[in-house]
């Protein structure tokens, strides 16, 4: 499996849809090298969300744990084991890429 | 254009204009989509153009393509969308068909070689683009017309439409069964929700199941029911709107998906979702359950 390296610069994919169904980012595949395809969606709650929405061009994973650390009082190490759990999942389901 | 022969059919909320060179004889199409043919009329909204052994350079460029699976190979330009139907083996040069269409799928020319002339002459198709299925034409021009198609049962009660959703074996063509007595069965396996002047309506489409029941009648989209067979009847609303949500996109029928189009069909999903009741439906194959539905 690919890992998320924190010094590094990740970014949604551009064959994702996202969508706010109130307070939760759907995120649909545009899957355009499959006809009928049995599509998942994936689902991003409060903090995922936050997370999704620090994804640019400019932002390192590192600034990103730095900037949710200092947020939400927590230590560095636990918000980088969250985030890196969660860009993994995201990774792998290729709705997002390396910049 | 060389003469053309006319047909005209209806579904959706859209007029069909169906133009061949080759001429139709009554048994062309199948029973099921004769029950979807109008008169000729002045204003089509869809143009379907049927060339035989016409030979066609679509100039299409690899860069332009956006879909490669046998046998199908999809280009996209700035104007068109061009299918290729390709042989199974290198070569890959085109086999069959090519067709023209715009975005929206409005207008289509399909150039059909002649094998696929020798099936039109054989009569009793099923599909007037003479495609396996034409759902690539209604996904395509519905998701950019305030539309969507769904794997679903649809029914006329009282001048309210019920859509019954569900995938294979979930219990669409039962529910029509239970149905069929008392309310007027639209389709027993796909049907068309469409905004129209601000309502939902709800369509059958030709696309039936081995029960075959099909109508061209439309009703205002009353309730979609999530169909769930089961040892008792129970009928719950689902109140989370991400679920609804959820579980409208995963029934939607898709085809060619572009982020255009994607986008565009999110945005009828979402509506209705906000705007038309979901419920969650277990069911127990017996008459009670069309009670419990039309009491709502």
């Amino acid at each position: 499996m690919k890992k998320i390296e924190l010094n590094k610069i990740y970014i949604p994919s551009d064959k994702v849809v996202s969508r706010l169904i109130e307070d939760e980012l759907i995120i649909v595949p545009i899957e355009s090298d499959t006809i009928d395809f049995d599509h998942t969606l994936f689902s991003l709650t409060k903090t995922g969300r936050e997370i999704w929405e620090r994804l640019d061009k400019e932002t390192t994973v590192q600034q990103i744990c730095t900037d949710f650390s200092k947020k939400y009082n927590a230590s560095i190490d636990t918000i980088s084991a969250d985030v890196v759990e969660l860009l993994e999942d995201l990774l792998k389901r290729q709705l997002i890429l390396p910049y | 254009m060389e003469k053309m022969y006319k047909k005209y059919y209806q579904t959706g909320g859209f007029i069909i204009k169906l133009n061949s060179e080759l001429p139709f004889r009554k048994d062309t199409f199948n029973s099921k989509l004769k029950v979807f043919e109008i008169e000729p009329v002045k204003q089509e909204d869809i143009v379907i153009n049927h060339f035989f052994n016409k030979s066609i350079d679509t100039n299409v460029n690899e860069n332009d393509r956006i879909y490669f699976k046998k046998p199908w190979a999809v280009y996209e330009t700035s104007e068109s969308i061009i299918y290729e139907w390709i042989r199974s083996y290198e070569p890959y040069e085109t086999f069959l068909r090519k067709i023209i269409a715009n975005k929206d799928h409005t207008q289509l020319n399909i150039y059909n070689d002649s094998h696929l002339a020798n099936v039109f002459k054989k009569g009793l198709l099923e599909d007037i683009t003479l495609l396996p299925t034409d759902q690539f034409l209604l996904c395509r021009v519905l998701g950019f017309n305030q539309g969507c198609l769904f794997h679903s049962t649809a029914v006329k009660y009282n001048n309210k439409g019920y859509l019954f959703i569900g995938h294979s074996g979930a219990g669409k063509t039962t529910m029509a069964k239970i149905m069929k007595n008392d309310a007027t069965i639209l389709c027993d396996d796909r049907n068309i929700v469409r905004l129209i002047d601000n309502k939902f309506h709800l369509y059958g489409t030709w696309r039936h199941s081995d029960l075959g029941l099909v109508s061209s009648d439309s009703a205002p989209l009353k309730g979609i029911f999530f169909l769930n067979q089961s040892k008792h009847n129970r009928i719950e609303l689902i109140k989370n709107s991400t679920q609804r949500f959820v579980r409208l996109m995963d029934h939607m029928v898709k085809s060619l998906v572009t982020k255009d189009w994607i986008e565009s069909s999110i945005d009828i999903i979402q509506k209705i979702s906000d705007d038309i009741n979901c419920y969650d439906l277990q069911f127990d194959k017996s008459e009670e359950i069309k009670k419990i539905i039309f009491d709502l």
